[in-house]
């Protein structure tokens, strides 16, 4: 008789060659003399066995058991229902709604519905937390957590992209479903492993925006199920989704900035002039960077760059004008994001608001977000961190002093504010030094909404 | 091993190597700058350490060499200097919580430079402590301060160096041929950490040595480099050995590139203190080697000697005993968990071309052993020298007899001793143990006397005594 076997991240056939239908996903390993199929192919594999009437043995998925409570005031929107119908339909696919919408609620529905072992792979460890928050709220039970040093396997475990990608051949045959949020992570080299070497046949992706500058959103329907629910910004904003108002803000240079600045830029250009080199794209800055590491003018040109740049996005009345917004909004919850560390580290000293950087200590990363949602603390400064998924409704002020020109990114920082409360309109200020590059990059991120 | 932007390789021809340094002249010069500015910063933070290593980048750049070098040996070295966060008066993560939460009070954040001081005169004053105190938590509270500098040579982060450009480039493989020969107990450590880290491998004979391809579950069905990271964690254990040669297929982001790199090149790595001899991997090993030492000195007993290719698998029997250029294997089977068994019963009964006695412990005597196709001993909890003797001596026939035979009085042993005809041969063994007659000289004495041990069954205990006739 035909048997399947978990055997870390793949699938073995024993006990006979596999049918004609689903050969193509099998090959014969010498090394243990049986039959080998990733994990992935799981479903297609039963399905097919089951299709052909073939008697087989199935040691593949070993789940902890599992028992929840009906779910507690659990109550869908009208969109999440749909969502969730459309998503029912295969039990596979990708549900698109913005940031804010309430995705993870469309997940936590699904658990309950097929009582199901479940896997939620996540980026951050913020959001672990709030995924456990929701979690033990709705499901009524307690998560396993696997990632910063946790490693326990429940009936429903979270954990990080990273973990899962360095464990899913001790994860992959625990569950029956697997939800990946913030699914535009998932389509990479590393991570899409985490797909492919993992045995549940359900799978869910959640995210705002699906499509990736790499093209490679193109795996996704192969590694999780095509896109099966979309909803926009403009169709929820208003109703679901809290009013918004963008205000760009230029920043001067100081006369010493415009010199510098002025002097980095032209040592940069003629560097280029000089040895024939055209900037067209990512590619042409990449050999810049490849020829510094043993050219010394290369390198010259290189800092030149980076010092510029970091001039531009750190100018220092951007500061001046950060003092001018806070000022006004001494009474709102605000977030500020920056792109350099020691930018964070500068502004949390001086205007004595709390960091959360990737390198604050997990125990005040916690207190932080919980000082934030109590109102103890009414503004956070941050680098990337938490781009993603801080769910805090009544922040209500974004301020971005300075990023780079990826649309996802700003998408993603105006996110942060738009959770719907009563009332709410949010704003998010955009901090440009006028003259310089940043205002391209400016526009070219707005071009993302 | 570093981070990936720190490798440095030449590629050529479809080959890629990576730049190792010779430990000597200008890396040497290099690395000793390297280590004396460490040794001067003692009680400085790591940042500000890493950071002014630039002009050293700038020699390396003049100097020819590539100024990614400078990095990755300033990594290695901070990896070896032992840091310390910053000793605070106060508990830094409390102070800043206080702070925070004290300025939200005050004015949700503090604009200016009177309110950010009345907060931190306030908190000070709850905490015990000063403001100046509080500064220096706001500013350098992740800080790690330098306590002890690498304890190393510049030759040593030479070869430090060297071994993690090979590991770093490693983690690019998408698998590792390794060509080797080596003692068995080499072999066994790196399949075994090959097992731990869940690879596979194959392997094949190699003229006098051995080849063990490895790589990973899933590198059947893709080109991946999943498992790059714990190949890299196999290269120490491959250069340790006495004749070696790795290759590996590193796949890049566009094509796959080719790495070789053998024993020629051993100099230039960190040679670690090498085990002249292996563990036991039990007492009861331990016990057999030294009696079966006692008894034939003239033998030549190896431990986990070479390894043995069993159809694409390696199997390192755990004695060879060798006289007169005949030799046979040992191979004992203690307590161990079933599915142990099954594979060690598959490898034996595969093995082919070699001499192999398999000592079974009593318990585990199934059938399924007695149908090997190699001598099959059982033994009940303990395996002595003597219990294969007759077997071993049959097999290489008589060493040299002086070597071996007691210097007993053999005729004022007979008048002691009762007639051991018709006992087992354990119950010989003990009678002669009880006349002064040590376990390792009974085979060879009971033969001085006129017996011979007649072998009924597989359980050398179980022997029995005869006497034979007087010629």
């Amino acid at each position: 008789m035909l048997r399947l076997e978990w055997s870390a991240g793949t699938i073995l056939l024993r006990g006979g060659s596999p049918p004609p239908s689903i050969a193509a996903f099998f090959k014969y390993d010498p090394r243990v003399n049986c039959y080998r199929s990733l994990a992935i192919q799981y479903r297609w594999i039963v399905e097919e066995l089951e299709r052909a009437g073939l008697e087989y043995e199935d040691d593949v998925i070993h789940a902890p058991p599992c028992r929840f409570n009906k779910p507690r005031n659990l109550t869908l929107r009208d969109y999440q229902r749909e969502a969730l119908e459309a998503w029912l339909r295969e039990r596979r696919g990708v549900v698109v709604l913005p940031t804010g919408a309430g995705k993870t609620i469309v997940a936590v529905a699904a658990i309950a519905m097929l009582q199901a072992a479940t896997l939620v792979v996540v980026p951050t460890l913020e959001l672990m937390d709030q995924w456990e928050r929701a979690i033990k709220r709705f499901l009524g039970v307690v998560p396993g957590r696997y990632g910063g040093g946790d490693k326990e396997v429940r009936c429903v475990t979270i954990a990080t992209y990273d973990s899962a990608y360095l464990n899913v051949e001790q994860l992959g045959d625990k569950f029956m479903l697997i939800v990946f949020d913030e699914v535009h992570h998932l389509p990479s080299p590393g991570y899409r492993q985490i797909a492919e070497l993992c045995a549940a046949p359900w799978r869910m992706g959640l995210t705002a925006t699906p499509e990736r500058e790499d093209g490679l959103h193109i795996d996704l329907p192969y590694l999780v199920g095509p896109v099966v629910y979309r909803r926009y910004v403009r169709e929820l904003a208003g109703k679901w989704l809290a009013e918004f108002d963008i205000v760009r803000v230029y920043a001067n240079m100081s006369r010493e900035e415009q010199e510098e600045y002025r002097r980095l830029t032209s040592r940069y250009r003629s560097f280029l002039r000089k040895r024939g080199l055209k900037m067209r794209g990512p590619q042409d800055f990449e050999k810049l960077i490849a020829m510094s590491v043993r050219d010394i003018e290369a390198r010259e040109a290189l800092l030149a760059w980076h010092k510029a740049r970091r001039i531009a996005l750190h100018a220092a009345k951007k500061l001046d004008i950060l003092r001018e917004i806070l000022s006004r909004h001494r009474n709102d919850k605000v977030l500020i994001f920056t792109e350099h560390n020691d930018v964070v580290r500068e502004i949390s000293s001086r205007f004595l608001i709390p960091a959360i950087t990737y390198k604050t200590p997990e125990e005040e990363r916690r207190a932080i977000m919980r000082m934030f949602r109590e109102g103890r603390v009414r503004a956070i400064v941050t680098s990337k961190v938490l781009e993603e998924g801080v769910d805090v409704p009544d922040a209500n002020v974004a301020v971005v002093l300075s990023g780079t020109g990826s649309r996802r990114e700003f998408i993603q920082r105006l996110g942060r504010v738009l959770r719907p409360k009563e009332g709410k309109r949010a704003i998010l200020y955009e901090v440009v030094t006028a003259g310089t590059k940043e205002v391209r990059v400016s526009r070219k991120r707005r071009r993302g909404l | 091993m570093l981070p990936s932007n720190l490798l440095v390789v030449r590629v050529w021809r479809g080959r890629v190597r990576p730049l190792l340094l010779e430990p000597e002249g200008l890396p040497v010069a290099l690395a000793g700058e390297i280590l004396d500015r460490f040794r001067e910063c003692l009680g400085r933070s790591k940042e500000e350490i890493l950071d002014s290593m630039g002009d050293l980048e700038e020699l390396a750049l003049e100097a020819g060499l590539d100024m990614r070098v400078v990095r990755a040996l300033t990594t290695l070295a901070a990896r070896a200097a032992k840091f310390e966060p910053l000793k605070l008066s106060v508990d830094p993560v409390k102070a800043r919580l206080e702070i925070f939460e004290e300025a939200c009070r005050e004015s949700g954040f503090t604009l200016n430079e009177d309110e950010r001081r009345r907060v931190l005169i306030r908190v000070a004053d709850r905490l015990n402590c000063s403001v100046e105190e509080l500064e220096e938590v706001l500013r350098r509270y992740q800080e790690e301060i330098l306590v002890a500098p690498p304890n190393m040579s510049p030759e040593e982060l030479i070869k430090e160096y060297n071994l993690s450009m090979v590991q770093t480039l490693t983690f690019k493989a998408l698998n590792l041929d390794v060509r080797v020969r080596a003692r068995g107990f080499q072999v066994k450590k790196l399949l075994r950490t090959v097992k731990r880290l869940g690879l596979l491998y194959m392997a094949e004979e190699l003229g006098d040595g051995v080849r063990i391809t490895i790589d990973g579950p899933a590198s059947l069905l893709r080109q991946t480099r999943r498992y790059g990271t714990r190949l890299a964690k196999l290269i120490p254990y491959v250069l340790q050995m006495d004749e070696w040669r790795i290759y590996a297929k590193i796949l890049t982001r566009s094509r796959v590139l080719y790495f070789a790199l053998d024993d020629s090149s051993s100099r230039l790595f960190p040679k670690k203190e090498v085990e002249v001899e292996p563990v036991f991997d039990s007492e009861l090993e331990e016990e057999f080697y030294k009696s079966l030492l006692r008894i034939a000195p003239a033998w030549r007993v190896e431990r986990e000697p070479e390894p043995l290719v069993v159809g694409r698998h390696i199997l390192i029997p755990d004695f060879s005993v060798s006289s007169d250029g005949r030799k046979v294997y040992v191979e004992i089977v203690g307590f161990w968990t079933k599915d142990y068994l099954e594979r060690k019963l598959r490898k034996l009964r595969e093995l082919k071309g070699v001499r192999m006695i398999v000592a079974v412990d009593e318990d585990l005597a199934c059938s399924t052993f007695k149908t090997l196709p190699h001598e099959v001993v059982v033994f009940r909890r303990k395996l002595r020298g003597v219990d294969l003797y007759p077997i071993l001596r049959r097999i290489l026939g008589e060493a040299r007899r002086e070597s071996y035979e007691p210097y007993i009085d053999v005729e004022a042993l007979k008048g002691r001793l009762p007639d051991l005809s018709g006992k087992t041969f354990g119950e010989a063994v003990e009678v002669l143990k009880q006349a002064g007659v040590s376990e390792r000289d009974a085979a060879a004495v009971l033969e001085m006397l006129g017996y011979r041990v007649e072998w009924t069954s597989l359980d050398p205990r179980r022997a029995r005594v005869k006497r034979v006739a007087a010629r």
